[in-house]
C-alpha cells in the first residue's frame, strides 16, 4: 500500500510538473528559432533540437540594452504591446511625417520583421533577438506602395544614422541595387554602422545575374535556415551571402502580428491569439542576426561592422551535412547559422 | 546566326542604357501606352523600362548626384539644363532633367563626368518584402 501511494505520489507529482511546464513556457514553445523546447508542437512540426540560434542562452549574458536599431520596412503596428515601449523614434521617408503605421487589415511587414527583433512580451513568453534595445522604426511607403525609388532608399539610411542607429535590419530588397544607394551604405559602413540585408525567397544564385542590396560587401547578407536545420529551400543564396538564420520551411518561425483580429493570424491550429502569427521567409532572418549585433554591441561597444562579420562567420554552426571550404564557406550554406551564444561570448574578449 | 549577329549589332548601337557599377545597363522602353495613360491620369511623366532581367525600372528624369567637393552647383546645373528638385548638403542632390527622354543620355555624360563623385538615374524599382 506504501509504495502504491508512493507510485500515486509520484504521477501526480509528475503530471502536475508537465502542467506547470506548459504555463511556464506559454508562446516560448512555438519558438523554435530561439530556443529547443520539447512539446508536442515541436514533435508534430520535426522541429530539429538544433534548429535555433540558441538565443536563449545568449540572453543569460546580453539582452540589446543601450543599443539602437533602426529597422526599415514598409510600415509596423506601432502599438503592439510586445515592443511598443522599446521604440524611441519613428519616421516615414515617404511622406516626411512620424507616421509609420499601417493603414489596412492586412498584417504589415515591418510588424512582422519588427517583433522578430523587439518582442519582448513577459507575460506570454515571446522574446525577440534583442528584446532590451531601442527601436528606430523607419517607414518607406505610403499606402500600399510596391516599388521604391532610390531617392527614397537612401532618405531611409540617412535619417536612421541621424536618429542615432548603430545597427540598422533590412527586409527587403530590389535585386538591382544602384551605385547611389551603395555609396550610402558604404559611408554608413564606414561611420561604424552594421547594416544587415535579407537575401530573398526566390531560390535564386544571386551570383548569376542579380545586383542585390545583400550582396554588398558593406552589408552582412542573410539567407534562411529551416525548422530541420538545413537551408529553407526557397532561400536566395550566392558568393556574397554571409550567414544564415531561421526563416522556417513549412511552419514558419514564430512572431508578432497586427493586434486582434487584423493580420495574418495564422496560428497554424494552435490556441494562439490574435496578436501573433507563423511566417516564413528571410526577412524574419535578417532582424534575428541584427539583434545578435546588438547583443554583441551591448558587451563590446568598440567592435567595427568588419569585426562584428568576422566573428559572426568564424562562430557559425555548420549545419546541413555538406561541405565547406578551407574558408569555412559553402556557397548555399554561406558560413553556416548564426550562433547567437558563441558571437556574444567571443565579442567580449574580442 | 544573322539573327544574333543582328541582335547583338543592335545592342551594341543602341544608345538606351545606363551606367552602373562601371557596367552599361541596356534598356528596353516598355508599354508606352501605359506611360501615357499614366501621364493623363496622374500629370506625372514617367518612362518604364525593362532591363536584361526582365526587372522593370522607372523613371521621371530625375537623377540622384554627389558632386565632389569643391564643385559650383549653379555652373554644373546649367552645364545640363538641370533643376534643382532637392538639396542635401554634403550629401547629394536630386535634379530633374529638362526633357524626360534625354535622362538616359544625361545619366551617361554625368556619371563620367570628372566632378561627379557618384551619380545614379532615380529609378522606381520593385520593393521585394522578404
Amino acid at each position: 500500500m506504501k509504495y502504491f501511494l508512493f507510485f500515486i505520489s509520484l504521477i501526480f507529482l509528475s503530471c502536475s510538473n508537465q502542467q506547470t511546464q506548459v504555463i511556464d513556457n506559454k508562446y516560448s514553445v512555438y519558438q523554435w528559432q530561439n530556443q529547443f523546447i520539447l512539446s508536442s508542437f515541436s514533435q508534430t512540426n520535426n522541429i530539429n533540437s538544433n534548429a535555433n540560434i540558441k538565443l536563449n542562452y545568449a540572453h543569460n549574458i546580453s539582452n540589446g540594452n543601450g543599443i539602437k536599431i533602426a529597422i526599415i520596412d514598409g510600415n509596423f503596428d506601432i502599438n503592439h504591446t510586445s515592443y511598443k515601449n522599446s521604440i524611441i523614434a519613428t519616421y516615414n521617408v515617404k511622406t516626411n511625417t512620424t507616421d509609420v503605421s499601417n493603414k489596412t487589415n492586412i498584417s504589415s511587414h515591418g510588424t512582422m520583421t519588427l517583433g522578430m527583433l523587439a518582442s519582448n512580451d513577459i507575460e506570454n513568453k515571446v522574446f525577440g533577438s534583442a528584446p532590451r534595445a531601442k527601436y528606430i522604426l523607419i517607414g518607406t511607403i505610403d499606402k500600399n506602395d510596391e516599388e521604391i525609388s532610390d531617392q527614397v532608399a537612401i532618405d531611409a539610411f540617412y535619417k536612421a544614422e541621424e536618429l542615432g542607429a548603430q545597427v540598422i535590419s533590412c527586409s527587403w530588397g530590389t535585386y538591382q541595387v544602384s551605385d547611389s544607394v551603395s555609396n550610402v551604405i558604404n559611408e554608413l559602413y564606414n561611420k561604424g554602422i552594421t547594416i544587415i540585408f535579407a537575401s530573398g525567397n526566390d531560390g535564386y544564385d544571386l551570383d548569376s545575374i542579380y545586383n542585390d542590396e545583400s550582396e554588398l560587401s558593406s552589408v552582412i547578407g542573410v539567407g534562411g535556415s529551416s525548422e530541420y536545420n538545413n537551408k529553407a529551400t526557397y532561400a536566395n543564396y550566392g558568393s556574397n551571402i554571409d550567414i544564415l538564420a531561421p526563416a522556417g520551411e513549412n511552419i514558419g518561425v514564430f512572431t508578432s502580428d497586427e493586434r486582434d483580429d487584423k493580420g495574418e493570424n495564422n496560428n497554424r491550429g494552435y490556441d494562439i491569439n490574435d496578436n501573433y502569427t507563423f511566417e516564413r521567409g528571410t526577412s524574419f532572418s535578417a532582424p534575428s542576426v541584427a539583434g545578435v549585433v546588438a547583443l554583441m554591441l551591448t558587451q563590446n561597444k568598440n567592435l567595427t561592422p568588419s569585426q562584428i562579420r568576422e566573428i559572426i562567420i568564424s562562430t557559425a554552426q555548420k549545419i546541413g551535412n555538406v561541405t565547406y571550404n578551407h574558408n569555412g564557406f559553402n556557397k548555399e550554406y554561406a558560413y553556416g547559422k548564426i550562433d547567437a551564444l558563441a558571437a556574444v561570448i567571443k565579442s567580449k574578449e574580442y | 546566326m544573322k539573327l544574333i549577329i543582328l541582335f547583338i549589332y543592335t545592342a551594341l548601337l543602341s544608345q538606351d542604357f545606363y551606367y552602373n557599377n562601371n557596367k552599361k545597363i541596356y534598356l528596353t522602353p516598355l508599354d508606352t501606352h501605359y506611360s501615357s495613360a499614366f501621364k493623363a491620369q496622374s500629370g506625372v511623366d514617367e518612362i518604364t523600362y525593362t532591363n536584361q532581367n526582365s526587372q522593370t525600372l522607372k523613371t521621371d528624369g530625375t537623377l540622384i548626384v554627389t558632386l565632389n567637393d569643391d564643385v559650383d552647383l549653379d555652373t554644373f546645373l546649367d552645364k545640363y539644363s538641370l533643376t534643382l528638385i532637392k538639396n542635401v548638403p554634403d550629401r547629394y542632390i536630386l535634379v530633374k532633367c529638362e526633357n524626360i527622354n534625354t535622362v538616359l543620355e544625361i545619366s551617361q555624360k554625368i556619371y563620367k563626368d570628372k566632378d561627379v563623385k557618384v551619380s545614379s538615374i532615380n529609378f522606381k524599382k520593385k520593393y521585394f518584402k522578404r
